[in-house]
């Protein structure tokens, strides 16, 4: 079962990398409200009390490969990978049109799974990097 | 197009042409069931580099010469030398490492041979993406080991695979000309660049897990 990825879809990205302020921060609980505020496209990734997940895309993997989580749930992948990746919704065959983005190690992004069901998703550089979200 | 290829040598003789009586298969065999010393290491990795030279050489001068069993066979063979590749790089850094080092290795394959049907068809557009690609794959490749070992620096890797993706399009250059001598002196010197990549991989592995690698 398919569900839906929310439009302008929730992300809070930064990038870790050289003179960045942010570098010394490796997940989105140490960035400022204000900037996360800004990173997220002007929507809230949710509330502290929110479940949440992680997944590490290190080695040209996602880590891990399948995870499964309870709707509502706020996914939150880290790029370990000294490449750009993204987290592409569907398969290269048949792709979504939400992707996140991680120009570079160190980048981060998140999302709220609100529906159950099953996400297929892949890397649009790598796209033999497979991952999927069972979504209770 | 197809061009004279005389004393043209084929694949398993080019595989023989590694010596010392194994073929870099079994040497992989070998590394991935019981271990290996770092001088093992280091000549494993080398004889499959090597092959991998050889292997795509034969591939390539079978396409533009138009003998397709022949280059069925050598691309048959090839995939099977990725494939000990990978073994090799599972054997040290894992079954997930393996799985996902194989269709990058792969993928650069492909863009060689994207090279060559630009070079068959004397397509230029067709050449100088496959070039693009496979510059932008150093980029790939880089950054994998460098994600594996964290003594292999991404540009440094990246720049040592770009210098073997340049003598291998000197190779399928060379023998688009159908000119033998300098073919072979291409393909001598695209295998012994190998060395390059082989003996710091092989370092950065024993640096990496000095317990795993004993020194003979």
């Amino acid at each position: 079962m398919k569900g839906h990825w929310r439009s302008a879809a929730v992300l809070t990205a930064s990038v870790l990398a050289g003179s960045s302020p942010l570098h010394a921060h490796e997940d989105c609980d140490d960035i400022p409200q204000k900037q996360r505020a800004v990173v997220a496209s002007g929507e809230s990734v949710g509330p502290r009390s929110q479940p949440a997940a992680a997944v590490t895309i290190q080695l040209f993997q996602y880590q891990p490969g399948q995870l499964e989580i309870q709707a509502g749930t706020t996914v939150t992948w880290v790029n370990q990978d000294d490449i750009r990746h993204t987290v592409t919704l569907g398969t290269p065959e048949r792709q979504e049109d939400v992707s996140l983005n991680f120009p570079a190690k160190g980048a981060t992004a998140s999302y709220t799974f609100d529906r159950p069901g099953v996400y297929e998703y892949f890397c649009d550089r790598h796209p033999s990097m497979r991952g999927q979200i069972r979504v209770q | 197009m197809k061009i004279a290829c005389k004393n043209f040598i084929g694949a398993a003789v080019m595989v023989a042409l590694l010596g010392a009586g194994y073929t870099a298969s079994a040497l992989a065999a070998e590394m991935n069931h019981h271990g290996a010393m770092s001088s093992d290491l280091r000549t494993g990795l080398n004889s499959l580099f090597r092959e991998h030279v050889f292997l795509a050489a034969a591939a390539t001068g079978a396409a533009l010469a138009g003998r397709d069993a022949e280059f069925k066979a050598a691309a048959g063979a090839l995939d099977g030398n990725s494939i000990d590749i990978a073994k090799a790089i599972g054997s040290v850094y894992g079954a997930g490492a393996e799985q996902a080092f194989l269709p990058l290795w792969r993928k650069h394959i492909g863009f060689v041979v994207d090279y060559t049907v630009g070079v068959a068809t004397k397509d230029d557009a067709k050449k100088n993406k496959a070039v693009a690609d496979l510059v932008q794959y150093t980029e790939d490749f880089g950054a994998f080991l460098a994600s594996a070992n964290p003594n292999l620096p991404k540009d440094v890797v990246a720049n040592l695979v770009k210098d073997h993706v340049l003598t291998l399009k000197d190779v399928i250059d060379a023998q688009a000309t159908g000119d033998m001598n300098k073919t072979f002196m291409a393909i001598r010197s695209a295998a012994g660049h190998m060395g390059m990549i082989a003996d710091p991989l092989a370092a950065a592995i024993v640096k990496q897990f000095p317990e795993r690698f004993a020194n003979r």
